[in-house]
């Protein structure tokens, strides 16, 4: 890991623990945010791929 | 959400569930940064029928069906979340429900697992998910080292922390 990269996830973790330490009341209400930005995004569709890797347990 | 607490906490109080925590990853929002999630796990002891031992979801369905929850699969919708109503499946599920702690959510108040059985059951489940977010606990800190540890140890579970720990915490 090199030091920008360490840089990056020193900052994230910090992010982490401040959004951590947030109202629990928040917290849920950023989620319920983060949802209906998910709906936004999904309701776009993007196409699939012709040739999609898929899940196998076999391999 | 809140309103979700509010249903399930006079649930309780009209007997039609036992003790009730919420568990998942909006349990694991109590402690942790905002993590994203479709449904909401309430974790709860069912009373058992009058006269007989049969543990049921029955009441449960019809109690919030005349209230204008219906049911939607294994869910519940309540206040446009799909809510699942889970009996402990495990001691250490039971343990975390005997042991879960209140928070108060904008003045309403809800029983949630701690931050220490919520790392236990994760890493005892141990998808991929599930590994991910006990990371997430030991980056944000709130894990009691010597709380979670006598969890561990009650449940059998010190030989998977220690490949954890191998496996995704030492550089």
């Amino acid at each position: 890991m090199n030091d920008i990269i360490k840089q990056i996830h020193v900052r994230k973790l910090e992010r982490r623990k401040q959004l951590a330490a947030l109202p629990v009341g928040e917290k849920l209400r950023m989620l319920e945010e983060m949802l209906a930005a998910t709906r936004a995004i999904s309701a776009s569709r993007p196409s699939k791929p012709k040739n999609p890797i898929r899940w196998s347990k076999t391999v | 959400m809140e309103r979700i607490f509010a249903v399930i906490n006079q649930m309780e109080a009209d007997g039609v569930i036992g003790r009730y925590a919420i568990g998942g990853a909006v349990g694991s929002i109590f402690w942790l940064e905002p993590i994203t999630t479709k449904d909401l796990d309430v974790f709860v002891m069912l009373p058992t029928s009058p006269g007989g031992s049969l543990l049921t979801l029955g009441p449960i369905y019809e109690y919030l069906l005349v209230r204008g929850y219906p049911p939607q699969g294994q869910f519940i919708t309540i206040e446009g979340w799909a809510v699942e109503f889970v009996p402990p499946g495990t001691s250490l599920v039971e343990e975390a429900l005997a042991q879960a702690v209140e928070r108060d959510v904008n003045g309403i108040p809800a029983r949630v697992f701690t931050a220490e059985h919520l790392a236990a059951i994760c890493l005892q489940v141990g998808r991929s998910k599930d590994h991910d977010r006990v990371i997430r606990f030991v980056e944000a800190e709130v894990l009691d080292a010597e709380a979670f540890e006598v969890i561990l140890q009650r449940h059998d579970l010190m030989g998977k922390w220690r490949k954890f720990q191998h496996d995704y915490l030492e550089t």
